[in-house]
Order: structure tokens, then sequence, then C-alpha cells
């Protein structure tokens, strides 16, 4: 025990001299008998231990030295091959735990997060609730806002957050545009009630005869019109086309009257918002689908925020083409007036809106508290005009402090309206400024907290931003103030109410963004020719599969275990016939519970997991694998030694990818790695780049002309997937199932530990340092539950010290 | 070096106000006080495609003075005598989180872009913005194709967003509001200007409880909220001065993402006017990749997944055209600066022009042996400098010569090891 204290001490004492000394007893030992044989001054390996200091206050040597405490520990290192006496290895790793846990703790000084800003997606949400505002307009401010910096794991995390002069600039102009926003005075705004009979339509009237490019592709009928092809969507059929033009941003009601039109299978009608493109308009939002089963009319509807120059296009998806004469849209003969195949008949799109529940709307009398509005929506003043802005600033301040403020404090704030008062601008002017102060201020900026325990209000912060990822309502900030959200049942009870509330869903979405990357599911566009299955609808239903799993899993406190193997998933039609699961009707997502030789269940089996780990043409292993490894178990990757070119995908057919690893892997100083990333990413080459199973590798058909366009012949088969292959621990398996059952069996505290880490990380804005790990583990083998249920995790997390203690 | 034309810069400007417009400082070293003109200022414009370009069809196979122009290089031959081909230049460690992560480091070298503890430092754009600040409207202007991502850093490594619409642009630059608009807009600025004192009195009063590690974080928010005001300051007073009036008319933004080249034109044409205005000095544009099938002729790949070609004869045929545009567009901008007098040269002679990309290998991610070529800035142009192409040499040289090249007292810049001689 002696010896112990004093390395510690040593470590501590921060001089080279003696941590050499320290080192000596404990770590060089396995150095000199396993190591240093290749992490030398010759070495290939980008790491020469002969020049890793000792001073762990420096970053950069604590993480080295904290990698090669991990690829040690886990036996990653010594590779195969090199002898390793058990004693000299725990010896130097027990040496090394104490040093770096000392390090850690040394350098946060009794505090584990330091002051964290809002983020960018907190912020969108933090207006939304304080002002009342629609989501979209929230999403729009936070979206002004300077981007959070890419540097992987959670944007929460304060080591990781910029603040500039860019940032308070950003932060007064979206201040500006939410208070405007949010206070609407004056006469209501004009409500637009639009309907267009496409039959009548002056617009599509030269479509339908067809004797021009891009013509003829609308048919007229008795009641309405009759479209086949999505292509046509984008310049015929939309809003604008038909003289509707936004005035007021708002929410409108869309509904269209529509039904299937000669075909015998459900079609799909999708309805879109986008903007013009010059003549074409994008369609930038899917805002419904909605499957057609027979030929009866019926009225379908959605909602949209729309903006000025926004529009609403009707666009079909997925009908079946007849073999024979195509109608040909790059020439003007072959019209629809003959073609035979599936269609959607519309008689009429109407657009109502914006839908106003008052006014002024609540945004407006929630935040003129105490203030009268007459009928031509002017205030109406009952004190003087400071005491209405102390008032304001008292109520409005502790909403966005998330705490209240003290006399002084709401004194020095409503004074900044005097100046604008002696001016004589108008009341509104003059509260705005102390507001637009408010929504900069670092009290609003910044998650508050001291060392130590958090005290109420910052408890009823951190819980409402983990789970809600906004500010706490009334009722959390009530139970502060009355002192009782400390107490354990008070706060259990709080987070069954988050969960349940509606806000839960963004937790989840942010989580699933971020954590699974799902944030990144639009970032490619997969190859026409080679998946000309993809689609909107199919990229829509993928990222709500992951969500919606993932809200189950919580709500019925379902095993970690799930993430990997699941006997249901989320469906609607569209992605049931994507993944082969028959009985599937309409396009609603809902819980499916999977046939028994089903390949889908888990998150490794969901199309948005092998979309974001693959580009548009092909899949690798690698990313893949790492993302099962950074993840799903924590263990990521280092990134690959300088020098070390990419792999290029081959999709002439002639090799597949799992060919040129194998050569890769070849060199030892890759094998360390490959060893653990590849298995992984070999079990999932069972799945294309958009998510569907395979057994064969498609090959590119190259192109051809087709008048003045050129188009993709249609794929071919290449040479058969093989996704088997051996775990680092020697396990073998034939295939992804045998992959599954694997990280089942071996992993399951593995993915346990690392969801409830991503869960701390998440909530408390700081990293699962190395002195946190133990308490990590504790948390999970505290659970009493080795299924490791989902819903009680969070509970854990909540009621555990990383989480009440700043 | 182009010889001085008769028509003076000023009369492609209208009179009113344009004097004011362009302050001319001397911000020459006397390195350079030989082959540029001492009362005329310098400039920077970074270009780069994310994409990469395909190194068969860019980098010459010959070196020197008589190197053997490649495809796209044949396309700017005319300009031959006023640029450089550099190969074997790189950042080193450029591997990050995500493969184009290097995208996000090309103007600032740090290493690992997005890995674990990773921050971003100051990109060279906005260090010669930091040396100019307000002498001009706008310290430094940032452009982007498709989406407000950019390559332009703070020093605390917070992107600047991007610019994508050159219609905003040409509002910003050249156009007079009405006065109400003008009004409110001073009204704002003033109103700012007290929230901003007042914020940094809550900063400062905050300070005072914190511990240590918050103490930093409010630290950097009151230097935010600081170097805002003076920025509000200077925004204030060049409110007061008259825009500069230019012949051009207003751009139209083409809305449509798949029209990259016609983005890539409009944005090109803005340049050479920002320029010889003086609206700036110092110009990046991130040339994106705009996720869907550009707008070619004979293209019907996303450009992204053409990059990605696998030496697949096809793609590479489609990716060439594509690249093509863009490099056609390239000898526009040059042949617009070019024809521009400034000083006793033209305004390329007065601009360090970089452009290039990212990826060296764009099918691989290969962030090695980068494009590169350099243009103007008073430097000896006509041939191609070849590195090792094992053992690169850091781009950083480059930059520190080219920061050097405004006249900024820098010998070092990120992963720089010295300065690359252009002389």
């Amino acid at each position: 025990m002696r010896r112990i204290l004093a390395v510690v001490i040593i470590l501590l004492s921060g001089t080279t001299m003696s941590l050499a000394t320290a080192f000596e007893a404990g770590v060089t030992p396995l150095l000199e008998a396993s190591c240093l044989v290749c992490h030398n001054n010759d070495a290939v390996t980008p790491l020469n231990m002969t020049k890793v200091g000792h001073d762990l206050a420096d970053m950069n040597t604590y993480r080295t030295w904290l990698r090669i405490y991990d690829r040690v520990d886990r036996g990653e290192m010594p590779p195969v091959g090199i002898p390793v006496d058990a004693v000299v290895r725990d010896a130097a790793l027990a040496t090394l735990k104490r040093a770096l846990i000392s390090a850690n703790m040394e350098r946060r000084q009794g505090q584990r997060t330091a002051l964290r800003r809002l983020t960018r997606l907190e912020y969108a949400y933090t207006l939304q609730d304080l002002l009342y505002l629609d989501e979209e307009v929230g999403r729009a401010l936070g979206d002004s806002l300077p981007a959070e910096a890419d540097s992987g794991g959670f944007d929460t995390v304060a080591s990781k957050q910029g603040m500039s002069a860019l940032h308070v600039r950003s932060y007064l102009e979206a201040a500006d545009r939410a208070l405007d926003a949010a206070l609407k005075l004056g006469k209501p705004p004009e409500v637009q009630d639009f309907k267009s009979l496409y039959r009548d339509s002056a617009a599509l009237s030269y479509m339908f005869e067809g004797t021009f490019v891009g013509g003829g592709i609308i048919k007229k009928l008795d009641d309405g019109v009759a479209i086949f092809f999505d292509v046509g969507s984008t310049y015929t059929m939309h809003s604008m086309n038909e003289g509707f033009h936004v005035q007021t941003p708002g929410r409108y009601e869309v509904t269209a009257e529509v039904w299937r039109y000669q075909a015998d299978t459900p079609v799909i009608l999708t309805l879109y918002r986008g903007v013009k493109q010059g003549v074409t308009a994008s369609l930038d939002e899917l805002i419904g689908s909605f499957d057609l089963v027979d030929d009866e009319r019926r009225v379908v509807s959605a909602m949209a925020y729309m903006r000025p120059g926004d529009l609403i296009a009707p666009s079909v998806s997925e009908l079946e083409v007849p073999e024979g004469p195509q109608v040909n849209y790059f020439a003007a003969e072959h019209n629809v007036k003959t073609y035979t195949g599936e269609g959607i008949a519309i008689r009429s799109l109407a657009i109502r809106g914006p839908l106003l529940e008052s006014w002024p709307p609540e945004s407006t009398t929630r935040l003129l508290d105490g203030i009268e509005i007459d009928d031509d929506g002017r205030v109406v003043l009952t004190k003087t005009p400071y005491d209405h802005i102390m008032d304001i600033v008292r109520g409005f301040g502790a909403r966005a402090f998330r705490r209240p403020l003290s006399e002084s404090e709401v004194t020095r704030i409503a004074d900044l309206a005097r100046p604008v008062l002696a001016a004589k601008r108008p009341f509104v002017a003059a509260l705005k400024v102390p507001l637009r102060a408010i929504l900069s201020d670092p009290s609003f900026l910044y998650h508050a907290g001291e060392p130590g325990e958090l005290t109420d209000y910052g408890l009823a912060s951190r819980l409402s931003y983990f789970l809600w990822r906004s500010m706490p309502d009334d009722e959390l900030l009530s139970l502060a103030a009355a002192g009782k959200l400390r107490d354990q049942g008070v706060l259990a009870g709080q987070v069954e109410r988050l969960l349940s509330d509606e806000r839960s869903t963004r937790f989840v979405r942010d989580f699933a963004g971020q954590a699974y990357r799902l944030y990144e599911l639009k970032a490619t566009s997969p190859d026409g020719g080679l998946y000309p299955e993809w689609n909107d609808l199919l990229g829509t239903a993928m990222a709500l599969e992951s969500e919606q799993f993932l809200t189950e899993i919580i709500k019925e406190n379902l095993g970690v275990g799930q993430l990997v193997e699941a006997d249901f998933t989320f469906l609607n039609r569209r992605l049931a016939d994507h993944y082969d699961v028959p009985g599937v009707e309409g396009q609603w997502m809902r819980r499916v519970t999977l046939p028994a030789d089903s390949i889908r269940g888990g998150l490794l089996t969901h199309a948005s997991i092998h979309k974001i780990t693959a580009n548009g043409t092909g899949t690798s292993p690698v990313p893949r694998g790492n993302f099962v490894l950074a993840s799903l178990l924590g263990q990521p990757s280092p990134p690959p030694p300088p020098g070390i070119p990419g792999l290029e995908p081959d999709t002439r057919g002639t090799t597949t990818i799992r060919d040129q690893l194998s050569a890769h892997r070849a060199l030892p100083v890759c094998a360390s790695c490959h060893q653990k990333i590849d298995p992984p990413g070999f079990a999932l080459e069972s799945f294309d780049p958009i998510g569907g199973y395979r057994e064969k590798y498609r090959v590119s058909g190259g192109t051809t002309m087709f008048g003045d366009y050129e188009v993709s012949l249609p794929y071919t088969q290449g040479l058969p997937v093989d996704a088997s292959g051996v775990t680092p621990d020697g396990d073998e398996f034939d295939g992804f199932r045998a992959y599954q059952r694997l990280l089942l069996t071996r992993k399951l505290d593995l993915l346990a530990r690392n969801l409830a880490s991503q869960l701390i990380v998440l909530s408390t804005g700081a990293e699962i340092g190395f002195a946190d790990r133990e308490a990590v583990a504790g948390l999970i083998a505290g659970m009493g539950d080795d299924t490791y249920p989902v819903r009680d995790m969070i509970h854990e997390v909540v009621s555990s010290d990383l989480f009440r203690r700043q | 070096m182009a010889t001085r034309r008769a028509l003076p810069r000023r009369t492609f400007l209208k009179a009113t106000g344009v004097a004011m417009a362009l302050p001319l400082l001397d911000v020459m070293t006397p390195a350079f006080a030989r082959t540029i003109n001492l009362e005329s200022p310098r400039r920077m414009l970074n270009i780069c495609c994310t994409l990469g370009l395909y190194d068969d069809y860019w980098t010459p196979k010959t070196t020197g003075a008589d190197y053997a122009a490649t495809d796209y290089l044949s396309i700017l031959d005319r300009h031959r005598a006023h640029y450089t081909v550099l190969s074997g230049l790189s950042h080193e460690e450029q591997t990050g989180r995500q493969p184009h992560n290097s995208e996000i480091t090309w103007l600032t070298a740090a290493r690992h872009p997005g890995l674990d503890g990773f921050q971003n430092t100051i990109s060279i754009d906005q260090m010669a913005s930091n040396h100019f600040g307000y002498v001009t409207r706008f310290p430094s202007v940032v452009l982007g194709t498709a989406t407000p991502q950019s390559q332009s850093y703070t020093a605390s490594g917070v992107m600047t967003p991007a610019e994508t619409s050159p219609a905003t642009l040409f509002r910003k630059l050249f156009l007079r509001g009405t006065d109400a608009e003008i009004a409110e807009e001073a009204q704002r600025l003033s109103d700012g200007g007290s929230i901003l004192d007042h914020l940094a009195g809550q900063a400062r009063s905050l300070q005072g409880t914190a511990s240590a590690a918050d103490r930093q974080k409010l630290d950097a928010y009151f230097e935010s909220v600081r170097t805002a005001e003076n920025d509000l300051t200077e925004v204030q007073a060049w409110m007061d001065r008259p825009k500069p009036a230019v012949a051009a008319e207003p751009p139209v933004d083409s809305p449509d993402k798949a029209d990259i080249i016609g983005r890539i034109r409009l944005m090109f044409g803005l340049i050479p006017l920002i320029f010889e205005t003086d609206s700036s000095r110092v110009i990046s544009l991130m040339i994106h990749d705009h996720g869907v099938v550009p707008k070619v002729a004979g293209v019907n790949l996303d450009q992204h997944g053409l990059s990605h070609h696998g030496q697949d004869e096809s793609k590479i045929v489609q990716l060439k055209k594509i690249e093509t545009e863009i490099v056609q567009h390239l000898d526009g901008l040059l042949g617009a600066l070019r024809e521009r007098p400034d000083g006793d040269g033209t305004l390329l002679d007065q601009t360090s022009l970089l452009f290039g990309s990212n990826l060296g290998n764009a099918s691989s991610h290969e962030a090695r042996n980068l494009p590169v070529l350099v243009a103007g800035g008073g430097f000896k142009h006509g041939r191609h400098i070849a590195h090792d192409k094992k053992h690169n040499v850091p781009l950083c040289n480059l930059y520190v010569t080219l920061l050097q090249s405004l006249g900024m007292e820098v010998d070092a810049f990120g992963q720089s090891s010295g300065s690359l001689a252009l002389t």
C-alpha cells in the first residue's frame, strides 16, 4: 500500500525524473519485454514508445498512455507472436490505471462538466418552448447559428463547443427574429382558402395534348386528371402553377381528392413541399404518402409549414409500367391517351391557411403578460411602460434562465429599455431590447452549475435537456422552487413523466442522430443505375423505422440486446417490400412482428444503418465494422497510420472489397486493428448500400444514350457475397445471423456499458473520463437485471452521481 | 507581368463615394516590392473543389517551365505565364472521422479532422481577414456553391458560414436599401451595441464566482462579446459610407441544386467585382458536393458517386465532363482578373489565387499529392514544381508564402517547415 501511494504522489508531482522512476518500477518491464521490439525509433507503427513522455498533465501524453492501457487491457497488444508475462503485464496495467485515474481527477478538479452552452438543437427547441413558436420557426432559428464542430461524439460536450464573435452576433440576430415571430400585433392575417380543380386548370390545358417535349404526360378525365410519372410533378402539378402563392408563413392544411387509376394493386400518392426552381420545382420535404387501394375517390390530407415562395406538389410513386411502347416525355409522340399503365387520378388540390388557433397568437399574449390587446391588435398598457417591462423581464427571465432572477438582475436588464423609452420609441421596441439581451445572456446560453451536487434548478435543467432537449416546464421549475426535485422518488416520477411526454421524441431523434449517426442518412445519394429502387419514400421510412424502434425499446423497457436482435420492427408497405416482409398495407409506420425466417430485427438490420455506413455505390466492411465498434460497443479504432492508402471500391465486379482487405491485412501494422474492424463489417456485407439483403454484389450495367440523355442500363449480378469471418476472440461465424448471436452472447455487457456511457455523455455534456469507468461499470452491474432494460437504465443514469453532480 | 492599361480601374465604377471605398494601404514587404505595386492592395482568393480533380487529367507528367500541359491544364494554357502548378504537397494526418473530413482542414491543416478531441484551427483566409480587418467593408467574403458549410475557421475553430446566394451577396456589396430600411438597421445596430455592453457586464459578474474551468468558458464568451462590439462599431462606420456602384447587373440566383456549373459561374462572376471595388481583399469559395446529378451534358450520376470511380472508365468519362466545365470557368476567372487593371498591373497580379482540392485521389479519399495551382500574387510563374510523391512537402509551406505575399509577417503556419519559394 505504501508503495502504491508513493507512485501516485510521484505521478502527481509532475517531474519527469520521478515519473520515470515510477514507470521504471511498474511499466518499463512490460515495455522492455514486449513493446519496444516494435515501438522503437525505427518503428513502422505510428507509436514510438521511446518518445512518449511521462507528464500525464499533458493531454496528448495522457491520451497516448490511455490508448496503450486500453489496447493492452483488451489483449489486442502485444500482438500474437510476441511473448508477454501475465504478472509483468498486470503490474504494468495496475500502475498505469492508478496514474491515469489520478491525472484525470487532477485535471477536472471536482468538476466533470465545465460550463456548457446550448447546442444549436437545444437552442431551437428552447426558443420554441420559451416563446410558444412553431417547431419550424425554432428550427430555422437554430439553423441560423454557427454550425457545431464536427468532432465525433455528442455536440453537448463542453470541451468541444466553440464560442466566437460570430456566435454572439448570430444570437443577437436570431433573438431579433424570434421576437418578431412571437410578437404579432395588428389585424389577423387573411386566411387563404385555395382550391384547384385540375380538370379546369389553365396551366395544364396545354399539357393534355403534349405536342412538345415534356408534354403529353397528364391525361384529362371526366372529373379530374390522371398522372403516371413522378418526373412530371416537378413541373406540372404543383400549387404555384395552379396560382397559389403563400402570403403569410404558418401551418397550412393540404387536401387532395384522389383515387387509383388503371391499377389492380395499391399505388402511392405522395405530397411534397418544395420551392420553384426555374421552370421546375424541387420536392424538398415529403409531407405525406398514401396507399390508394381501390377506385373510390377519397380525400387525403397533410399539414405543412409554408413560407412565401413554398409550393405543394402531388406526385406518384412505384407505379408499375407495362411492357411495350412507353410514354416518352422526351418526345412529343406516344402520349398518355393510349397508355395502359398504373396511375393516380386527382380531382382537386386544396390548401388552407395559415391556421390560427387564436389572434393574437399564444406567443404574443404569453409574452405580453399583464398587457391588454385591443380589437385592432394594439397594446393597451395598464401601468407605466417601465413597470410592465420589469414584470415581463421578471417572469420571462425566470423561464429563460431556468431559475428566478434577483431583483437587481431584473432592474439591470429592464434598464436597457430606459433610453428607448426616453427616445419616445414605441413600447414594443423598448420591450424588445431587454428581451434580446436575455436571449443572448450567458445565463440563458449556458447550463449553469457549480462543482458538487447540482441544485434543484440545475437538476431540473439537466433532466429536461436530457429527455426533451429543451428547457424545463412549469412543473419541473415549481418542484425545483419547492426544493423537492432532489428527492429520489420525485425525480424518478419526473423521469417517467418526461419520457411519456411527446417531447421525448426529440431526445430519441437527437440521440439516434448522433449516437447512430442517423443525421447522415441523406448525405449520399445511391447510384440510380445500381439501386433503382431507392427513393425518398424509402429514405423517410428508414429513418422512422430506427427512431420508432428506439422509442419502443424505451417505452416497453426492453433489454439492450434488442438493439442487436429483435423479433419486431416498424414498417410501412414501402419498407416492408424492401425487407420482403409480407402483409403490410398502407404507408403509415406501425409495429410489425417479423416472420421467424426474416433476417430483420435489431439496429444492425435497419436499412438506415446500412445506408449511412456505405457510399452511394458500394459498401466497405471498414466503415461498417467501425460503426459496430464505435457506436455500439464504444471501442473505436484509431485512425490508420499516415501514408496508408484507402481502399478503392471496384464496381466493375472483378474483385470484392473482401479480397482487397485480405491483402491489406497481410501488413502487420494494419492487421492489429483490422482483425477487429473487419469481422463485423464482413457480417454486414449481406446488406447493400440501401439496406437490401443480397447474396451477390450488383455490377453496374453502364449507360446508353437516349436522345440527348444518358441513362443507366440495368445492373447485373456479380460475385457472391461472403459474410463469414472470425472474431478476434477466435469465434467463427458463417454469416450475419451467426455474428448477431456472437454479439449477444459475448458482448452484451459491453453493449450495455456503452449505451449507458452515451446517455451520460449526452446528458451531462462531459466525456466518460478514465476515472468514471468504474462508476459506469457499477451502474450497469447495479441494475440487477442482466438483460439491461433500457428504460431502467435511463432511471439509473438519472439517479447516478455522474448525473447529479457537476 | 501585364503592362499598365490606359483605362484606370475607377472608370469602371461610378463616381459616388468610390474613392472612400478604396482605402489604399501599404502592406508590402520589401521582398515583394520589386514585383508588385506598392500603392495597390494585396488580395487573397482560395477556391476548393472538394471532390478532387482526376489526377491523370490534372498533374503534368513533366516538370519545369516546359512541362507538357495535361487535359485540364491545356484549358488554362493561355494563362500559363501567370500560374504555377505544384504537385507533391499535402497536409499530414488528414484521416478523419469521416472520409471527406479533410475538406474542413484544407485551409487550416489541423490534424485528424473530426476525430475525438479534434479542434479546428484558424484558416489562412481568416488570418488574412484578421490582418486586414475592416479596412474594407467586409474583412472577408466566404462563399459556397450549395450549403453554408465553409473552409474558413476562426482562431477558436468556429466555422464562418458561407454565403450561397449570389443575389444576396450582390445586395450586401453594392445595393443601397430604402431610407426606412437603413434607419431600421442603424437602430438595430445601436440597440445591439447597448445590449453587447450589458452582456459583457453579465459575463464579468458571473466570472467572479466561477470555477477555473467555467471561467475559461466565460472568458471565451466575454472575448467574443468584446470582439462583436468592435465589429459592430466598424459595421456602423461602414453604414455611413456609400456602397460602391457597379455597372454590372445584379445576378439572379440559380435555385436548382443540380446547376453546379451555373452556380460556379455566378460566384466567379462576382469575384472580380468584389476585388475591383475593394469591398473585400479576402475571398474563399468552397465548391461543394451537391449530392445530385449535376446538369452537365452526358452526365447521369452524381458527382460524389463519380468521384468514387474505382477506375471504371464510363464513370471517369462523366467525371471529366464535370471537372472540365469547372476548369473552363477557372479559365474565365483568370481571364477576368487579368483584364482588369489594378495599380501598375492587373487584379490578378495583386491577387494570390489558390485553386485546388483537399483530396488527391478522391476515389480512395486520399488527402495526399493534392492538386494545387497558384496564380497571380506577384510570383514567378509558368512552371510545374513537383515534389516527392512519397514524401510530400507541407502544403503549409506554400501557405506561408501566400500569407507573406499579403504583407503579413509570418514565418510559420500549421504544419509548415518553412516557406516555399515562388521566385
